[in-house]
């Protein structure tokens, strides 16, 4: 909170200091929400330019890291959508996959030869891909409670809603990635 | 089996799991998992899923990530500056490329004879002309990129945050009555 204060105030060594502290973080969470490095990479980028562009608005009297999680939530969410809208553009609606459709299941990479053990760099993908056709909301308590390892109440307020919420939130995740994980976790 | 629990209690077995049910509610999950087999089998079933996750790590972040970030914000800082000179031409503007959506829409073909009571082409010319006059080239092809991105509902992924940016900073501008629009 100290380092974001001096942000505020125009420190350029401070923000330097706050890249450094957090660049890790950031950008794990980032392939969690996307499931994909190329884009975490871009948008770690964008995230630390919005906390120097907004770093005026920064409240003390909220956790830095709960403003980081929300702006890493809210820039993720927005790129998810343009996806998702460029998709529909470019293919139509017929026929166009909804990728918050979790009931979607995600092809079996080891239906060519049932006999090969799964490489370990497919069931990676097929985990992050699982991660990322969460609904939104789903898709965010879990990378916070999973890898972030925040408590419920963290991830109430983070995410600005009931402990309640965040129950069923996570309930309901687990259920979407038993049944599009199903055939690894049966095996 | 999991499948075999109802919503109810696969949200009392996920937030068992996570160790944050109250004590009282906790001891009656223990025993259900303890004496039912379906229970055991929905912990256990629970139990493989969170494995699997946490076996899932991210990559490494780049070596080089701090320092393009560095020069990203380097550079990019300049922006707002620029963002809020466009912004004072840029709503005016695109209200009034869509007026010529409108125009060409709604204006006769080939009857000159027609009177129309909607927007001519040479009004909403004159219009459009008047405003870009006003423009330097680089906003002029800012703009340009700025609407048909918007017609198209078409973005690069990381276009998508500077273009949101951008109109953060015009429904700011506006609200605070700044900006001459």
């Amino acid at each position: 909170m100290q380092l974001m204060l001096r942000v505020q105030q125009g420190d350029d060594a401070a923000f330097d200091e706050l890249v450094r502290r957090n660049v890790n973080k950031v950008y794990a969470l980032v392939y969690h929400f996307l499931g994909n490095d190329d884009l975490a990479d871009d948008l770690s980028q964008e995230v630390f330019l919005r906390i120097y562009r907004t770093a005026g608005r920064y409240k003390p009297t909220a956790k830095f890291s709960t403003w980081l999680y929300r702006i890493v939530a809210n820039l993720s969410f927005n790129v998810m959508r343009s996806r998702k809208r460029r998709r529909v553009w470019q293919f139509g609606q017929a026929g166009t996959q909804d990728e918050d459709d979790p009931s979607e299941t995600l092809p079996d990479v080891r239906a060519g030869d049932p006999s090969e053990a799964l490489d370990d760099d497919e069931l990676h993908d097929q985990v992050a891909t699982a991660i990322a056709k969460l609904p939104h909301n789903q898709r965010v308590a879990l990378v916070l409670h999973q890898y972030e390892h925040k408590s419920y109440e963290e991830i109430a307020d983070v995410m600005d809603c009931s402990l309640m919420a965040v129950k069923s939130l996570l309930s309901r995740a687990r259920q979407h990635l038993r049944q599009s994980l199903g055939r690894y976790l049966d095996r | 089996m999991y499948k075999d629990l109802s919503e109810h209690d696969r949200q009392l077995l996920s937030t068992w799991l996570d160790g944050e049910l109250p004590p009282d509610q906790a001891e009656q999950v223990a025993r259900a998992v303890r004496d039912d087999a379906a229970w055991a089998e929905a912990a256990d079933a629970l139990r493989a899923l969170d494995g699997l996750l946490a076996s899932h790590r991210a990559p490494t972040t780049p070596t080089d990530l701090p320092e393009r970030i560095r020069e990203v914000v380097a550079t990019r800082r300049r922006r707002p500056a620029a963002i809020l000179r466009m912004a004072r031409w840029a709503v005016p503007a695109a209200a009034a490329a869509a007026a010529i959506v409108v125009a060409i829409t709604y204006l006769p073909t080939g009857d000159t004879t027609h009177e129309s009571t909607e927007p001519t082409e040479r009004t909403v010319s004159h219009t459009t002309r008047g405003i870009l006059a006003e423009a330097t080239d680089a906003e002029r092809e800012q703009l340009v990129e700025l609407v048909a991105m918007e017609q198209l509902d078409m973005f690069r992924d990381y276009d998508v945050v500077t273009h949101y940016e951008t109109l953060v900073e015009i429904e700011r501008i506006e609200r605070s009555g700044k900006g001459g629009i």
